[in-house]
């Protein structure tokens, strides 16, 4: 082969026989890349554009929504339905999560199905599911009155309450996937070398394991948190029109009262404080990681 | 602050062990093991793959409970106590350190277990440090160490707290072969220093052979001899540790005669003496003589001869392979000055002190 044949070969494809050229690698991801830019990208940009030019160059929209208290309200209680689940997801998930970590053969496989299996279901049939359990003539309800603990059937579905409980179940995988990873990957010695320096078991989770899970931890919170900011489908079923959130309100502007620059600003209000809230909570995680898990 | 805190003068604690058995559903991996080790030795565990020293090991920490036999800990049953409540120090052949603390967390760490803080924990930790000789690396993290510096830093977390008892399983295996021989000789160095006991699990003999005050050799979960590295050497009790510790020579045979027993090579018409006392069974059996220890003779003069196959150069030394018989082909390691003149396909006599073969029963 002639030096220079040789030359373009090693200029395209590779540097080393770990890494590709940089020419290759571009040229593989380009597809990917122009077609996340065109469907993607390009219309989320026009969309949000709207908020600040249409008709013509205005800060309007934005004004109006902070005139509007119950826009704020609606916002609110998004970010707060937010919290509280991925609390609850949390505070589910990790126990979960640990267990399948810890236990071998069929007992993983079956506590992974369980895990697994709610995600092939549609959200839409796991939300219904909840009208059994919550519904007027619901399991809960017929229960209470047969044991009568109450005489009238209580009202459980259209209340923030349910909208938690679902909301949770929904995204529970979401959390545990993760922090299942992330306990995984803790070499088993760490523990016995704790143990054996003198840890409880309880140590040994606190000083080992549970430090080392952060990042699964953290993972599965933000995820969890930035899917619930979005939710459609369940609050608006489960919820009903006093428990709105604002995936629904922007559907509701921009369908309803085809009033698509608002949709985009209160799109673009949702984006940003979201945005915010990841960059802060990545920056504190960070610091933790460096500190160690201090004295 | 406590005055005796700062000198790392620990005492050893003895340990007992007693018809120790391990099951793993139907896998034996220890049968009946008795172990004695006394306060402030150094116990090396040697084997080949499988042979249960880990398993050993483990049951001593406490991270396995034995199937049968009971194991005691400065004279205290601790059969059943969990490892935290063992007060041992170990160290792990993948170091084990934590990878989400700095080096100097990672040894104070046993001292946060026992509630020792402070001032008088930092001042431990740099004590520790000082004698494995990193000070300056406290505030490091693990990641930015060297294996050897990591297996230092292991070291240092196990001794922190002045253990009686450290156990060591495999320690060096990751690290290369010249790292391993200069931490073999700091290990020393800090055992005899702070007086612990040391159960170390290895196996690679050269480490047993110079760390150990004793060495246990085990195969197929049970010990097959115990005793200092020069008994192990020189007087195996069995023809598995012969074969395992150093170079062996195996010559197969039978012995025959009473007062005067007489070694008969098998596939061939010559016969060896054996030393009387040793008095060796008659009937099938094994010889085992060590390559350095066989001089070449004048064939004529000497009892066992063979013709020259191979001649492997080693420096100081020539490793002469001599078929004595159908099977058999002794190696005689011998001075580079005495191969002089002996050519491939020579007749060479093989001399040794009679008293130096061991004859096994097959
Ligand atoms: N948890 C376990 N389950 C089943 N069998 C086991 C288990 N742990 C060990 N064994 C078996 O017990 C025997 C002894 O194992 P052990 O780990 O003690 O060997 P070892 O001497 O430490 O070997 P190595 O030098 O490879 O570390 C082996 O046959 C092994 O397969
Ligand atoms: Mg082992």
């Amino acid at each position: 082969m002639s030096a220079r044949a040789d030359s373009v070969r090693r200029y395209f494809f590779a540097v080393t026989a770990q890494q590709y050229s940089r020419a290759l690698t571009w040229t593989l991801i380009a597809p990917l890349l122009v077609l996340l830019l065109a469907a993607f990208v390009w219309p989320i940009v026009k969309f949000l554009s709207l908020s600040v030019l249409d008709p013509s160059p205005t800060l309007a929209h934005f004004a109006e929504i902070f005139d509007r208290t119950f826009y704020w309200t609606i916002l609110l209680r998004t970010f707060r339905t937010g919290l509280i689940v991925t609390v609850m997801a949390l505070l589910l998930g990790y126990p979960v999560a640990y267990l399948m970590a810890n236990v071998r053969g069929l007992w993983a496989a079956a506590i992974a199905a369980i895990v697994i299996l709610p995600l092939w279901i549609s959200i839409l049939v796991r939300t219904f599911v909840w009208f059994i359990f919550l519904g007027r003539t619901g399991l809960i309800n017929k229960a209470a009155m047969g044991l009568g603990i109450v005489d009238q059937p209580m009202r459980l579905i259209n209340t923030e309450v349910a909208v938690w409980l679902a909301m949770t179940q929904i995204l529970l995988p979401v959390m545990i996937l993760p922090i299942y990873a992330s306990l995984r990957a803790i070499p088993p010695e760490l523990g016995k070398a704790a143990e054996g320096l003198g840890a409880s078991k309880a140590g040994v989770f606190r000083h080992v394991i549970l430090p080392l899970s952060l990042p699964g931890v953290a993972a599965g919170a933000v995820l969890v948190f930035i899917m619930s900011l979005g939710f459609f489908i369940t609050p608006m079923l489960i919820g009903g029109p006093r428990s709105m959130m604002i995936a629904t309100l922007i559907t509701e502007q921009a369908t309803k009262f085809l009033d698509w620059p608002e949709a985009a600003a209160l799109s673009t209000i949702l984006m940003v404080i979201t945005l915010a809230i990841v960059i802060v909570f990545n920056r504190a995680l960070r610091l933790d990681r460096v500190m160690g898990s201090g004295a | 602050m406590n005055a005796i805190s700062t000198d790392m003068v620990a005492t050893g604690a003895p340990v007992a062990i007693r018809g120790l058995e391990k099951r793993y559903g139907a896998v034996v991996a220890v049968h009946q093991v008795d172990l004695e080790v006394k306060a402030g030795e150094f116990v090396a565990l040697l084997g080949p793959s499988g042979s249960g020293k880990t398993t050993i090991l483990m049951t001593i920490a406490g991270f396995e409970t034995p199937t049968a036999g009971s194991i005691g800990i400065g004279g205290r049953d601790v059969t059943v106590l969990p490892p935290n409540r063992r007060n041992i120090g170990m160290v792990f052949q993948r170091y084990a350190l934590f990878p989400h603390m700095t080096v100097a967390e990672n040894i104070g760490f046993p001292l946060r277990m026992r509630k020792i803080g402070g001032a008088e924990a930092r001042t431990r930790v740099e004590a520790a440090l000082a004698m494995v000789r990193l000070e300056g690396y406290g505030d490091r993290r693990t990641s930015q160490l060297s294996g050897g510096q990591q297996q230092r830093v292991a070291l240092a977390r196990a001794l922190v707290y002045n253990p009686p008892l450290l156990l060591m399983d495999e320690p060096l295996g990751a690290l290369d072969k010249n790292l391993r021989e200069e931490m073999q000789l700091e290990i020393k160095r800090l055992q005899q220093r702070v007086g612990a006991t040391v159960v170390y699990v290895t196996h690679d003999q050269s480490e047993a052979l110079t760390m150990a005050d004793r060495i246990a050799v085990m195969d197929g979960g049970r010990i097959q001899q115990y005793g200092p590295p020069r008994e192990i050497y020189d007087s195996p009790s069995n023809a598995f540790v012969a074969g395992f510790i150093g170079e062996t020579n195996f010559i197969d045979g039978h012995v025959a005669g009473g007062a005067k027993p007489v070694f008969a090579v098998d596939g061939s018409e010559q016969k060896v003496a054996l030393e009387a006392s040793g008095a060796p069974r008659e009937g099938p059996s094994r010889l085992a003589i060590r390559p350095e220890l066989i001089r070449l003779g004048d064939p004529a003069g000497s009892e066992l001869s063979g013709t020259v196959e191979e001649m492997i150069y080693g420096g100081g030394t020539v490793a002469c392979h001599v078929r004595v018989g159908n099977g058999a082909v002794v190696m005689a390691r011998v001075p580079a000055a005495d191969a002089i003149g002996v050519r491939l396909g020579d007749r060479a006599g093989l001399v040794w002190q009679a008293d130096r073969a061991k004859v096994f029963p097959r």
